[in-house]
């Protein structure tokens, strides 16, 4: 992001403002994509961050990154929007992955599909959810990732940590019942 | 080390935090401890997937779809960026007109001016609020004035900025924006003082237009704004001083034969939610989101009436621009009509006494008369 564009658009050039909402809206559609978990849903919560972004641009200090100031305002909506709608995913759509899996043979050797791992990081709490997104959809450091959840460093890596170790058994069981099945 | 700890340094390889004499230990210890080894092969390959999953980018341009909301949005002022050595331009123009031509207006404002001009007025207003408490009488005309001036001379902008001042710091007041149309005695009529200032400075008028605030609240700390409430008192005291000033300005010129009359070149716009629902109030220095209910559109379909916290409200349908604004009327408004041709608007005010008094608001001299 250019630091010149992000001055003018606070400086009060409305071009710029919108050149630079154009510039991050697949950025924060991204995280919120993976967050939600569903397009729908993701759309509605970026269009709610760049307007929020647009509104208060001015609020946003240079000492901070900008990528981090806006990954803030996307996870807050989402972590908000999460805690109302959906606390945890239904029984049924999980043991649905496992009927789908237990067909297929070689289960032991695949990789996982990009919709198992989404379906994974859904089950996840969802602080955990959003340092797993920032660490790997937006490709943050640990400061990073502190900086736009506003959680102290340590707390950074003990959520990363165990969402790892988390998604790992999860997806494992997967795999399990794919065998069994 | 333990098993346990290698765990840590797994994490931290695959997030390329580990030292080197650190991944030497990880190594070490994997070479003969094959459950750490699977562990971590298990971790690496879920690790590569994470990264590889999809770079997911929206259907269509997010910005595109919101760029009507984003029209009727003005990006917030904030002491983030107020530089007090920023020159201040001139070149301000009304929102109502910058309405018309899309973007550049924004360009033209100096955001610290205006920030600070805000500021200025608030506590200028509030200098006179507090020296001088004023309990506003009929009989008691010569103290009011005496008091006024002392009022000015104690700031000599205080008395230019009252106006200002109450826009900033009353809750509730919202000016009305009339187009073209001087709104006569609307204030008199209705209890809620609105005074004009043919004095006010122009940079004044300018702080009044821009300060606009978005009807999010819930930002996190980091994020908010900083308005005027921040350098302000408890905001319960600030609303009576401003309005015990408000009503003795309107006094005061009252005895001086001087129509109180609408002059406030400020818009307040009711801002709407995606489907178009109105939601919140965007006023002159303040805003909120305020309690809208009770909306009806006119039978022409241009203008619409609703109730926004105890305060009957027109504004237009198409921009949400607010054109008259009742002002505060004690007691439960109801029976919301509009005459057929659209150009008067009914209500029923009952009050606490259980005595009920009805309204009509006339849309050609933006008049509002008891009946």
């Amino acid at each position: 992001m250019e630091p010149s564009l992000i001055r003018a658009a606070q400086s009060g050039d409305r071009d710029a403002l919108i050149t630079l909402l154009r510039e991050i809206e697949t950025h924060v559609y991204r995280t919120a994509y993976y967050i939600l978990n569903n397009e729908q849903d993701a759309m509605d919560a970026a269009q709610e961050a760049l307007i929020r972004i647009y509104t208060k641009i001015n609020s946003y200090e240079e000492k901070a990154q900008f990528k981090t100031w806006i990954q803030r305002i996307v996870t807050n909506i989402c972590i908000d929007k999460f805690r109302r709608s959906k606390p945890t995913v239904s029984v049924e759509e999980h043991d649905l992955v496992f009927q789908e899996k237990s067909n297929v043979e070689d289960e032991v050797l695949s990789t996982f599909t990009a919709q198992d791992i989404r379906q994974a990081i859904e089950m996840l709490p969802s602080h955990h959810r959003a340092v797993v997104v920032l660490r790997y959809l937006q490709d943050f450091s640990y400061n990073e990732i502190a900086d736009s959840l506003n959680l102290p460093l340590n707390t950074v890596k003990s959520y990363l940590f165990r969402a790892r170790q988390q998604l790992q058994s999860l997806l494992h069981e997967y795999q399990q019942g794919g065998v069994r099945g | 080390m333990n098993c346990q700890e290698v765990m840590t340094y797994m994490q931290r390889q695959l997030d390329h935090d580990l030292e080197d004499h650190e991944a030497e230990v990880l190594f070490a210890h994997i070479r003969h401890c094959s459950d750490c080894a699977d562990t971590f092969e298990r971790l690496k390959r879920l690790s590569l997937e994470l990264e590889s999953l999809p770079k997911v980018v929206p259907a269509f341009s997010l910005v595109d779809a919101i760029m009507p909301q984003l029209d009727q949005l003005v990006p917030e002022i904030s002491a983030a960026v107020a530089e007090p050595n920023q020159p201040a331009e001139t070149g301000v123009t009304s929102r109502r007109t910058s309405r018309k031509r899309e973007g550049g207006w924004l360009r033209n404002v100096s955001w610290t001016a205006i920030g600070g001009v805000v500021t200025a007025g608030i506590v200028a207003g509030l200098v006179l609020v507090f020296a001088n408490p004023v309990t506003p009488t009929k009989s008691d005309d010569a103290a009011e004035l005496k008091s006024m001036d002392m009022a000015t001379a104690a700031s000599d902008s205080a008395a230019n900025r009252t106006e200002s001042l109450s826009d900033a710091t009353s809750e509730e007041k919202v000016h009305i924006q009339s187009p073209e149309v001087s709104t006569k005695s609307v204030a008199k009529e209705t209890g809620r003082e609105v005074t004009s200032n043919e004095a006010s400075a122009p940079d004044v008028e300018a702080a009044d237009k821009y300060s606009v605030q978005s009807p999010y609240t819930d930002l996190p700390a980091e994020t908010s704004v900083t308005n005027g409430y921040e350098v302000a008192p408890p905001k319960q005291e600030i609303d009576d001083g401003s309005k015990k000033m408000s009503e003795t300005m309107s006094s005061t010129m009252g005895v001086a034969g001087s129509d109180t009359l609408q002059k406030n070149d400020s818009t307040a716009l009711i801002v709407k939610d995606q489907y178009g629902e109105p939601m919140a109030i965007t006023s002159t220095g303040d805003s909120q989101d305020a309690n809208i209910s009770n909306v009806l559109v006119s039978p022409s379909g241009t203008l619409s009436a609703a109730v926004v916290d105890q305060a009957v409200f027109v504004y237009s349908v198409q921009e949400g621009t607010v054109l008259l604004d009742s002002g505060i009327l004690t007691g439960e408004i109801s029976s919301l009509t509009w005459s057929d041709d659209s150009i008067s608007l009914f209500f029923i005010v009952k009050g606490e006494d259980g005595n009920t008094t009805h309204y009509k608001i006339d849309t050609q001299d933006w008049s509002v008369k008891k009946q």
